[in-house]
């Protein structure tokens, strides 16, 4: 179930840079590790430096030389802790300033836009996830949806 | 023909990639990645119009290929910028 959600190194290298400079990025993200809220190779989003990074983000992260697109947990002082909306457990730990993005909108492929919410009740509902993924996917394999 | 505005020539690492870039917004979900040759007609016919021959001239020109080679390789990589809707007629 865990796949890497993020297309290659390079081209993040790429993304992180521009980010940096203040622009504004649109990309499409791979993997299952952010349902329900953002499919995988599906739909894309944009991307922008945060000003200040808050609970409930979805951040574009390098930790340990590996790029995420996971949801902030948790903030303390310098430290980041991530999670993926799709994961059942597992956290990814860094610090602020490896945090290059944050989603800041969510396209999907017929072009409707949405912006993110901060995941709180998602985050809330993690004992019983495994079973609202599992309903989630089921439903979408009976009305023909890829996930 | 003529290249469409709108895309930028960038080099990640050791590739090329085309990406629709506003003044604001870059977009990587329309990136097409090119080879060196193909970035080199890119760069040379990037705001002038230019037809099949043009490319063809600057490949025989440029590289150590026969005319039939140049032919066949710009054949098919026009037809990959029309179907990314990079050029227009």
């Amino acid at each position: 179930m865990e796949k890497e959600l993020l297309p290659n190194e390079v081209m993040l290298g790429e993304v992180a840079r521009l980010l940096e400079e203040g622009r504004e990025v649109v990309m499409k993200p791979k993997g299952f590790s952010m349902l329900p809220f953002i499919r995988g190779d599906i739909d894309s989003v944009a991307l922008r430096k945060p000003e200040q990074l808050k609970v409930g983000d979805i951040a574009l992260a390098r930790f340990n030389g590996k790029y995420i697109l996971h949801r902030v947990i948790a903030l303390e002082g310098d430290k980041v802790t991530l999670m993926g909306d799709g994961n059942l457990s597992g956290t990814e730990k860094g610090s602020r300033s490896e945090v290059f993005g944050i989603v800041t909108e969510i396209i999907s492929p017929e072009d409707r836009h949405r912006k993110p919410g901060k995941g709180r009740w998602w985050r809330r509902l993690l004992p019983v996830r495994r079973y609202l993924l599992k309903a989630y996917r089921k439903w979408n394999k009976l009305v023909g949806k890829p996930y | 023909m003529r290249i469409n505005k709108g895309y930028t020539l960038r080099t990640l690492g050791q590739e090329y990639i085309l990406v629709a870039e506003g003044l604001e917004t870059v977009n990587f979900n329309r990136m097409i990645s090119m080879n060196a040759s193909a970035a080199f007609l890119w760069k040379e016919v990037e705001d002038k119009d230019f037809d099949t021959e043009t490319l063809v001239q600057l490949l025989l020109d440029n590289y150590d290929i026969t005319r039939e080679v140049a032919e066949k390789d710009v054949a098919t990589l026009l037809q990959s910028w029309k179907e990314a809707g990079v050029v227009e007629e």
